[in-house]
């Protein structure tokens, strides 16, 4: 157990990432009502759990605690039947690298499909998404956050960007519709967890 | 490599995640390959629109101030939980928004100073929604057991003010970008006249007025938005003469300043950070003119 100074110092730290805890359970729950209450229990749970703490990245055990808060939410919820079962083998990522090289400058003005496309991701896609891409998160975190496999979060990663750049490419050129011949392989570690760098 | 497993890899290389080995061949094939460096290209795009600050949602200020309130109070008041006990559990199922499992379950440690400390926070404000049932027997967050009326007393019913404020309903009484609405309609809620003045032009935009509790009196309390940031600015008579000078101070992620001239005590409150909060009070101690002494109207508090 921490001693009460530092125990101070450890919840007050917390708060920097307020919105970093923040985002992600907006981006999860899409309710800001709903990701409000998810960030408070959250807090609760960090400042209870402190003395669990050892080592690593605060930031990532703060965000790991929040994802785990908006599940059981979610869980509680009725949306989730849908969320959780979600089989991703049911699901290939369409694959958008064919698309016309101008759909990758991504414009302002396509912002608002993206955030549409984001929020209409999987949950589990989605998670894996905004850890990464928001809030930078090594594959090793993210995989601990979420209680799989290093290789099912890159299998994650690979068609959430999928499906965003076809959402996105979709606008502006019709060749990114082009149906994916990408195999399933989201059954985790599929041997290229070796290709890796080392993580600790 | 062949592009099948380029594909595969791609994400991780842009990710930096790739071991040295595995960069560098698939370094060599990017070059060879225009249709994997595509690709590469497309992850790029799509990490720099992901990073769009547009993107990101910002923690609301009520949420920062309850859960910053919360931890300052688990250390505060963490060694009296029976005090807090009373009535406690209801007021944190409020607090909770009756959707949670109840307080017991938080468990020991931190964790029970902390849901104690909530309950308190949820006292509290309660106590200041119902402030016009009894406001005298009021006291914000566990501050009876402070001396009264002293100063750290005021910043925490400033600070209180301040966050029932930004409750959806709660902000304004009057709602005028307009001085000469705003400053009519004080005339017969109070018994003085608060200076009134837009200052848009420099950033701070007068939205609006609301009669607010502070100090054992009515307050007058005019209303600045900068950008997304709201500031309280409370005014009130002054029971003595003299002028003070400018004086920040910071409260669970909020600034405060106060001065009084010209016969006012001023109080100003916002998430805004410390150095355009003083301008804006500079602004505002600049316009304090001797017109507005206390008793300059006679008409009894509404």
């Amino acid at each position: 157990m921490l001693n009460r100074d530092d125990a101070r110092k450890f919840h007050e730290s917390l708060l920097e990432w307020l919105d970093d805890a923040y985002n992600l359970a907006r981006w999860l729950m899409r309710d800001d009502h709903e990701a409000q209450d998810a960030v408070q229990e959250a807090f609760v749970r960090a400042i209870r759990f402190a003395g669990g703490f050892r080592g690593g990245d605060r930031r990532a055990w703060l965000l790991a605690i929040v994802r785990n808060v908006c599940y059981t939410q979610l869980a509680r919820s009725r949306a989730t039947a849908t969320t959780i079962m979600f089989d991703e083998e049911q699901h290939p990522g369409a694959n958008a690298t064919d698309s016309d090289p101008a759909a990758v400058a991504i414009s302002q003005n396509d912002r608002q499909a993206l955030l549409h496309a984001l929020e209409a991701l999987p949950m589990e896609y989605r998670e894996a998404i905004v850890m990464r891409e928001m809030h930078g998160l090594s594959y090793k975190e993210i995989a601990d956050a979420a209680d799989v496999p290093i290789g099912t979060v890159m299998s994650r990663l690979a068609r959430a960007r999928d499906r965003l750049l076809l959402a996105l490419g979709g606008r502006t050129s019709a060749s990114a519709a082009e149906p994916s011949a990408k195999p399933g392989d989201s059954s985790g570690n599929s041997g290229k967890g070796g290709r890796l760098r080392q993580v600790r | 490599m062949n592009c099948e497993e380029a594909r595969t890899l791609v994400h991780a290389y842009a990710d930096g995640e790739l071991a040295l080995e595995s960069a560098l061949e698939i370094e060599r094939h990017l070059a060879e390959c225009a249709g994997c460096a595509r690709e590469r290209a497309s992850l790029a795009a799509l990490s720099a629109a992901l990073g769009d600050p547009e993107l990101q949602y910002s923690a609301p200020p009520a949420l920062r101030a309850r859960i910053a309130t919360a931890i300052a109070d688990a250390f505060d008041e963490g060694a009296a939980p029976a005090e807090a006990d009373r009535g406690g559990a209801a007021h944190v199922r409020w607090w909770r928004r009756g959707r949670r499992r109840s307080i017991a379950a938080f468990g020991a440690g931190f964790g029970a100073n902390l849901g104690w400390a909530l309950a308190g926070a949820a006292c509290a404000l309660l106590a200041v929604a119902t402030i016009n049932v009894n406001p005298v027997s009021w006291r914000p967050f566990g501050a009876a057991a402070r001396p009264s009326a002293s100063r750290a007393a005021l910043e925490n019913e400033v600070l209180a003010s301040h966050l029932r404020s930004l409750m959806p309903g709660h902000l304004m009484d009057v709602t005028s970008t307009d001085q000469h609405t705003v400053k009519p309609w004080f005339n017969g809620r109070i018994d003085f006249s608060p200076p009134v003045n837009d200052f848009a032009a420099e950033g701070f935009r007068l939205i609006g007025g609301r009669l607010d509790y502070l100090d054992g009196r009515t307050v007058a309390v005019l209303i600045y938005q900068r950008r997304k940031h709201i500031v309280n600015v409370f005014v009130w008579p002054a029971g003595e003469s003299g002028e003070s000078t400018i004086d920040s101070t910071a409260m669970h992620g909020f600034n405060l300043v106060h001065w009084r001239r010209g016969g006012m005590n001023v109080w100003l409150v916002s998430d805004l950070n410390a150095n355009a909060l003083r301008d804006l009070a500079r602004l505002l101690r600049s316009e304090s003119t001797p017109a507005s002494i206390p008793g300059s109207a006679s008409v009894p508090p509404a």
